[in-house]
C-alpha cells in the first residue's frame, strides 16, 4: 500500500510526469501525414505500453487514450493524501456519466461506449442509482438535485435544463466540501474561477440565444466570487459594457478582458480557451509547492489535457482538418 | 554525589543529542519518503537518492559529538563524575542549545531541500549534483551551531 504522504506522492509523480508528451511532441503528432504515421510516432514515445501500431485501428486509439487516462486517475487516487479534495477534480467525469446515463434511460438505450470510468463514483453505482431512481447514497447536493430532476422529468424533458442542474449539483457539492474542510488553497481558487468563467459564458450564451432571466438562473453555478445577481442583472446590458460589469473579485479583470475580447473578435471559442488557460495558470502557480496537493492535481489535469489533445489530433487526422492544440500544463 | 550543576550539564548533553537527533530523523524521513516515491517508479535512481537522503543525517552526529564531549568532560565515561557548580552546569546546558536547536531546525529544512533535490534528480538526473549542492548549503548552519557549541563547551573550566 503506498504511503499517503505528499513527499512520496510527488516523488512518484516527478518520475511519471517525465513520461508525458510535451508540447513539441504533440505538435509533431498533429503534423503527421496519416493516421498510422501519427500512431507510430505516439507509440514510439512509450505511450500505451508496448503495443504495436499495426494492432490498433481507428476506433481503438480512443480506447488506448481512455485506458491511459484511467491508469493516471487511479494512480492519483491511490497516491493522494487528500482524497476528498482530489475527488473534486474527478467530478467532471461523474457529471458526464450521470448526464449520459440519464439521457440513455430516457431514450431507452444503453450507452456503454460513452461512459468513462475513473470518476469519483463507480460506474456500477451510478448505473444503479439512475436505473432505480434512488439517489439516497449520493452526497446531499447530488441527492437533492437528482430527486428534483426526476420530479421534473415526470412533467417534461428538457436536456439543457437537467444538464445544467447536474452541473449545479457538482458545484454545490464542491462548495460544501471546500467549506467543510475550510479550504482556502488553490483548489477553491480553481473552482471559484471556473464557476465565475462559466457563469460569464452562460450570460453571453443567454444573450446570443435570447434566453430569459429564468433560464439563465438555472445555468448559473455556485462557488464563484461574483454574485449571481450581477449575472442576472446584466442579461440585457449592451455587449460592449458586459465585460466591465464582470470586473469583480480576484479574477474579475481577466473575465472582463475575455468577454471584451469576445465582443471585439466575435470568436466564441475565446471564452473557453481563456478559461482553460486561466485554470491551468492556477495549477501552474502551485506546481513547485512540493509538499502540497498542487503537483498531484497538476499531474492529473496534465494527463487530462494530454488525452484531450490526443483525441483532437487523431480526430483532426481522420477528418483531415486543422486544429489548435488545447492548453497544456507543462 | 550528583549536584544540581552536574544534572544541568547532563541536560545540556541530552538537549544536544536529542534535539539534533530528532531534526535528523525528521529530515531523513522526509527525504526518504520522497526517495521511495522516485525509486518505486525508477529503481535505477537509488544511488543518487541515497546520497541526498543521507545528507540531513549529519545533524544527529553533530549533536552526538557535543553530547559526548560534555559527558566526557564531566567524567561520565571514566566513571568519576565531577561535582559541578550550578553555574558550571548552566554553562554546559547552554552549550548544548546551539547544536540542539540549530540541528533540529536545519535537519528538518535540509530534509525538505533534499526531497526537492530528489525530485530534481527524478526529472533531470544529470542535475543531481546541483541538488546535492543546494542541500549541502543548509548544512552550513548546522556546522555553525556545532562550532559555537564546541567553543562554549571547551570554554567551561571544570
Amino acid at each position: 500500500m503506498p504511503q499517503a504522504s505528499y513527499e512520496y506522492a510527488v516523488g512518484r509523480i516527478s518520475v511519471l510526469s517525465n513520461k508525458m508528451l510535451d508540447a513539441a511532441q504533440l505538435r509533431r503528432l498533429s503534423e503527421a501525414g496519416t493516421f498510422h504515421e501519427a500512431l507510430a510516432m505516439l507509440l514510439e514515445t512509450g505511450y500505451g505500453g508496448n503495443i504495436a501500431a499495426e494492432h490498433i485501428n481507428n476506433q481503438e486509439i480512443d480506447y488506448l487514450i481512455r485506458e491511459q487516462l484511467q491508469i493516471s486517475r487511479r494512480m492519483v487516487w491511490e497516491l493522494t493524501p487528500e482524497p476528498e479534495l482530489t475527488s473534486l477534480f474527478l467530478l467532471e467525469v461523474d457529471t458526464h456519466n450521470i448526464k449520459t446515463l440519464l439521457k440513455a434511460r430516457l431514450l431507452g438505450v444503453d450507452a456503454p461506449d460513452v461512459l468513462i470510468a475513473g470518476g469519483y463514483f463507480s460506474l456500477e453505482f451510478l448505473k444503479e442509482c439512475i436505473k432505480t431512481k434512488n439517489y439516497d447514497a449520493m452526497p446531499d447536493a447530488y441527492r437533492i438535485m437528482m430527486n428534483k430532476i426526476e420530479n421534473e422529468l415526470t412533467r417534461s424533458v428538457d436536456p439543457l435544463i437537467f444538464s445544467a442542474e447536474i452541473d449545479q449539483a457538482m458545484f454545490k457539492h464542491i462548495k460544501r466540501v471546500l467549506d467543510k474542510k475550510n479550504d482556502h488553497s488553490f483548489v477553491r481558487e480553481y473552482f471559484s474561477l471556473m464557476a465565475d468563467f462559466q457563469n460569464a459564458r452562460s450570460v453571453v450564451r443567454a444573450r446570443l440565444m435570447h434566453w430569459d432571466v429564468d433560464k439563465l438562473r438555472v445555468l448559473l453555478l455556485d462557488g464563484g466570487e461574483i454574485d449571481h445577481k450581477v449575472f442576472l442583472d446584466n442579461i440585457d446590458t449592451p455587449m460592449e459594457q458586459l465585460g466591465a460589469e464582470f470586473n469583480r473579485g480576484s479574477h474579475g479583470k481577466l473575465i472582463s478582458q475575455t468577454v471584451e475580447e469576445y465582443v471585439t473578435t466575435g470568436q466564441t471559442p475565446v471564452l473557453k480557451h481563456k478559461m482553460e488557460t486561466a485554470l491551468m495558470n492556477v495549477l501552474r502557480s502551485v506546481k513547485w509547492n512540493m509538499f502540497s496537493l498542487g503537483p498531484i492535481i497538476g499531474y492529473l489535469m496534465a494527463r487530462e489535457a494530454e488525452a484531450k489533445a490526443l483525441r483532437m489530433i487523431f480526430g483532426a487526422n481522420r477528418g483531415g482538418f486543422e486544429i489548435e492544440l488545447p492548453e497544456l500544463y507543462a | 554525589m550528583i549536584t544540581l550543576g552536574t544534572a544541568l550539564a547532563f541536560g545540556g548533553a541530552a538537549i544536544a543529542a536529542a534535539l539534533a537527533g530528532v531534526g535528523s530523523a525528521m529530515g531523513v524521513g522526509i527525504a526518504g519518503q520522497a526517495g521511495s516515491g522516485v525509486i518505486s517508479e525508477d529503481p535505477d535512481k537509488f544511488g543518487n537518492v541515497l546520497v541526498l537522503q543521507a545528507l540531513p543525517g549529519t545533524q544527529g552526529i553533530y549533536g552526538l559529538l557535543i553530547a559526548f564531549i560534555i559527558v566526557l568532560n564531566i567524567g561520565v565515561i571514566d566513571g568519576n563524575i565531577k561535582e559541578l557548580s550550578t553555574f558550571q552546569g548552566l554553562a554546559l546546558l547552554f552549550s548544548g542549545l546551539p547544536i540542539g536547536i540549530g540541528g533540529l531546525l536545519s535537519g528538518i529544512y535540509q530534509g525538505k531541500v533534499a526531497a526537492s533535490g530528489i525530485y530534481l534528480c527524478a526529472k533531470r538526473p544529470e542535475e543531481t549534483g546541483k541538488g546535492i549542492i543546494l542541500t549541502a548549503m543548509v548544512e552550513t548552519y548546522a556546522v555553525l551551531s556545532l562550532l559555537i557549541s564546541f567553543i562554549m563547551v571547551n570554554g567551561v573550566k571544570l
